[in-house]
């Protein structure tokens, strides 16, 4: 079908071109000779670099991931998570006791922070002032120490 | 005359290519390079790349006409092969594939480039060379293929790539619609379009217009 409707083309530009038959001749002529002169012409060599080039691009491309390995990594982290939760629920009894060991641990947490506070705060009313000397002290030992253990660094050795 | 004798033209050509013009058989050269690049072999890729590359960047030269850009196209060409070698069909001729892709590449280039750029013919006369310096080459006067490359260069992108395609890297009719993506029957047309304003950008000023009246 597409090949008539081509022949049909070709046949009306050609008709167009050259309506009598001495001119189709003449045509037809040259267009051999232009083909002739067509096959003749090849491609340029390309630089002498450029395989070189291509494969430093290639050597630079992010990894190839095939679909394959995207599936397989897929299919590994669904089957962790599935036997994950297949197994929590089957073993309930270590669940149950992990929310009551978990919910302990908030309660003492929230007994001891109250604990500390109430402390300090007794510590401020009572004795103020013997309280702030000794953290400034505790303090300036520290600096004290740390500038020393911080020394030896800057030492300029010498044999 | 009917439009028998106009086509009649082509195929002793397709004859006398051999196999390089049988549309139906399709060898599949590259294959094992093709397989083993797949599973990550440089050296295999590296081959294939040899093995096209000369008709892979004769192509963007012809449609972009530099000779940075070509090579730019033509790299980045290799580079998107190698990146989707998985989505390579392996019934399909590998450069035909690897075609198609700079084919593309070079159809974005040509409509992202300005409208009012001027197109300088000398410049890619130039930078078109005559090829291979066969002996069957150096035959053939220099200026003539010049004024022919010349002419060429005027042409559309899409008659530039017609006659490339066909006579220049000596593709089937088949091949050439699979590159450009239109139907096989077409191209005939094409082609004899192509060559028909060739063949008017051939002739001297003069003649051309009494040839018109």
């Amino acid at each position: 079908m597409s090949n008539e409707l081509d022949d049909r083309e070709l046949d009306a530009l050609l008709a167009e071109l050259a309506p009598t038959e001495e001119e189709r001749a003449r045509l037809l002529e040259e267009h051999r000779q232009l083909e002739k002169d067509l096959l003749r012409l090849s491609d340029p060599l390309p630089p002498p670099d450029f395989v070189g080039q291509v494969m430093k691009r290639v050597a630079q491309s992010p990894a190839k991931v095939s679909k394959v390995e995207v599936v397989t990594a897929g299919a590994i982290v669904m089957a962790t998570v599935v036997l994950a939760a297949v197994t929590l629920a089957v073993s309930g009894g270590f669940a149950g006791s992990f929310g009551l060991a978990l919910a302990q641990l908030v309660v003492t947490a929230r007994e001891a922070l109250v604990a500390i506070g109430s402390g300090l705060l007794a510590l401020w009313t009572t004795a103020a002032l013997p309280s702030v000397v000794a953290l400034s002290m505790l303090l300036a030992a520290s600096l004290v120490a740390l500038k020393r253990f911080a020394l030896p660094a800057n030492v300029k050795v010498t044999s | 005359m009917r439009v028998d004798a106009l086509i009649a033209i082509t195929p002793p050509l397709e004859m006398s290519l051999g196999s390089l013009m049988a549309d139906d058989a399709i060898e599949q050269p590259w294959l094992s390079e093709v397989r083993r690049a797949r599973r990550g072999d440089e050296q295999a890729f590296a081959a294939l790349v040899r093995a096209v590359q000369r008709p892979v960047y004769g192509l963007c030269l012809r449609l972009l006409r530099t000779e940075a850009e070509a090579a730019e196209v033509a790299q980045e060409t290799f580079l998107r092969a190698y990146q989707h070698l998985e989505r390579y069909d392996e019934s399909r001729p590998f450069d035909l594939w690897v075609l198609t892709i700079a084919r593309n590449l070079c159809l974005d280039i040509l409509r992202r480039r300005t409208k009012h750029r001027t197109e300088d013919v000398d410049e890619h006369a130039q930078v078109l060379p005559s090829g291979d310096a066969s002996a069957e080459d150096k035959a053939i006067a220099r200026q003539e293929r010049q004024s022919l490359e010349e002419a060429m260069a005027t042409l559309s992108v899409d008659d530039r790539e017609v006659l490339a395609l066909y006579y220049v890297q000596k593709r089937t009719t088949k091949e050439i619609a699979q590159v450009m993506n239109v139907a096989p029957g077409t191209i005939m047309a094409r082609l004899f379009r192509a060559r028909e304003k060739l063949r008017q950008r051939m002739q001297p000023p003069g003649e051309s217009q009494e040839a018109k009246s």
